[in-house]
């Protein structure tokens, strides 16, 4: 099997993954932050340790400022339900995710807010000279930005958007679901307002893992209001980090994972595991590239993207491709839309879809060699 | 305190939320101050939440080395003292707002 849907969540895992979530579920068990005996404290600590390992990865001081959520789309769903307002007018771009796109297409209709989408080439790349023209004559009061696409891998200028953005004094979220873990991701450096992540893709956790950051200053409203353990005497949400956001058991299992992630990723360097998987995606370019009747999505250059990569072939079927990858030569890849309709929409792949590449750190290059074969095979059968 | 006041034996180190005890736990450890997490005693809080408990001798160096670490989240010390008498163990408690 070569599994090259590392997009959707990442596989295979460490193996030290699996083997701290059996540790917590048979030695530790309890639920954090709850009751004072030595396995909650255990459990808390366990915590604890996970939200330092995300804020060291990101290079933050103050790992307080992280909060868990089951995954990007519930931190998403905070981020934009907490801080957009009625009548606000948001900007977004054309590459992004429906867990982006769905939140505001509500707000749309039920906060009347007006949203303005910034498109981007077949390559995904942005005008920054629009971006700013609007930024200058539009009152924009928030901007949610997807960092690295899911289709084609590109990724989003942050260090010339954000300053500009920062300007005009508009709200920033960042949509860090395909970023974070191998890409360099620096907030202290990037500091944008909210940057939420996932935990089962680059950070090699189980699903059921994700969260945000918060800049202090910041207060979204808390989505979901409940027990925290914390101030127990109040049937009012707690109004301190993490607590605020963090109502109900939180998923200690996972997050004992997440931990198990992280370090992995610090033992190995996350900039070699960057480096092996930007390998694996320039050599699929590259061989796909030269393969007649195929059109690759990626980005202009190397250093512009991840190595997610997408492709179609002419007159062939996306399911099909996806369907005889995966049946005659055991590859794993997702075909469609991948929950992206503006995205697809932009680079003129709607609404077809396109089969979506996405190695990780696991693939080999021998691996990557028998995907272009495969894929070559397919192309060359198309026109019998 | 007078003279005839018992001298207190134990500091209650008590947050806002857990990720501040062990935050907190964490910078009392590496400093080399002894702490335990323990329950918050009923008499402060109803809380379900935990608590540093710690030896009142240390009271000064525990304000030094949180304030180094630039520990600035608000919490409460908390002077509890030892007092048994016939009718067995008692204890009192103060709060120091930090």
């Amino acid at each position: 099997m070569i599994y090259l849907d590392n997009a959707a969540t990442s596989f295979p895992k460490p193996k030290a993954v699996a083997a701290a979530m059996l540790d917590y579920l048979e030695n530790i068990g309890a639920s954090p932050g709850r009751s004072g005996h030595r396995p909650a404290a255990k459990a808390g600590r366990l915590l604890f340790q996970t939200r330092k390992a995300v804020a060291e990865l990101f290079n933050l001081d103050d790992p307080g400022r992280i909060i868990f959520t089951e995954n990007a789309t519930a931190a998403l769903n905070l981020a934009l339900f907490g801080l957009i307002r009625s009548g606000d007018r948001i900007l977004t771009t054309g590459m992004e995710h429906n867990s982006v796109m769905r939140p505001l297409r509500h707000l749309e209709k039920l906060r009347r807010i007006k949203i303005d989408i910034l498109p981007g080439t077949a390559t995904s790349h942005y005008d920054l000279e629009t971006m700013a023209e609007w930024c200058a004559t539009r009152r924009y009061r928030l901007a949610v930005i997807n960092h690295a696409s899911n289709i084609t891998g590109t990724l989003a200028p942050l260090p010339r958007m954000l300053p500009i953005l920062r300007q005009y004094d508009i709200l920033t979220v960042i949509d860090g679901a395909q970023s974070a873990g191998s890409c360099p991701v620096d907030l202290q450096v990037l500091a944008p307002d909210i940057f939420c992540f996932t935990g089962h893709k680059s950070l090699f956790g189980p699903p059921g893992t994700g969260g945000l950051y918060i800049k202090p200053g910041i207060e979204p409203r808390p989505l979901c209001y409940g027990g925290t353990g914390s101030r127990s005497e109040t049937e009012f949400q707690p109004d301190f980090l993490p607590d605020c956001y963090e109502s109900g058991t939180p998923n200690s299992v996972g997050l004992a994972g997440l931990k198990a992630g992280l370090e992995f990723i610090k033992e190995t360097g996350r900039a070699n595991i960057f480096a092996h998987e930007q390998k694996l995606g320039a050599f699929l370019r590259q061989h796909l590239n030269k393969i007649p009747g195929l059109t690759l999505f990626a980005p202009r250059s190397e250093d512009e993207g991840l190595a997610v990569t997408s492709f179609t072939i002419k007159s062939l079927d996306c399911a099909e491709i996806g369907y005889r990858l995966d049946r005659d030569f055991g590859i794993m890849t997702r075909v469609g839309l991948h929950c992206a309709p503006r995205a697809h929409q932009n680079i003129d792949t709607f609404p077809t879809g396109t089969v979506r590449l996405a190695p990780g750190f696991f693939n080999t290059e021998t691996e990557m060699e028998k995907v272009v074969a495969a894929i070559s095979k397919i192309a060359a059968e198309q026109d019998k | 305190m007078s003279k005839n006041e018992p001298v207190p034996t134990k500091l209650y180190l008590v947050f806002h939320s857990i990720h501040n005890v062990m935050l907190a736990e964490e910078i009392l450890l590496q400093a080399g101050i002894p702490n335990k997490m323990v329950p918050v005693p009923r008499e402060i809080s109803s809380d379900c939440g935990m608590s540093l408990t710690c030896a009142a001798a240390d009271f000064a160096d525990i304000k030094t080395c949180l304030k180094k670490a630039k520990f600035t989240t608000p919490f409460k010390i908390y002077n509890f003292v030892d007092d048994r008498n016939e009718r067995g163990f008692k204890s009192r408690a103060s709060a120091y707002d930090d």
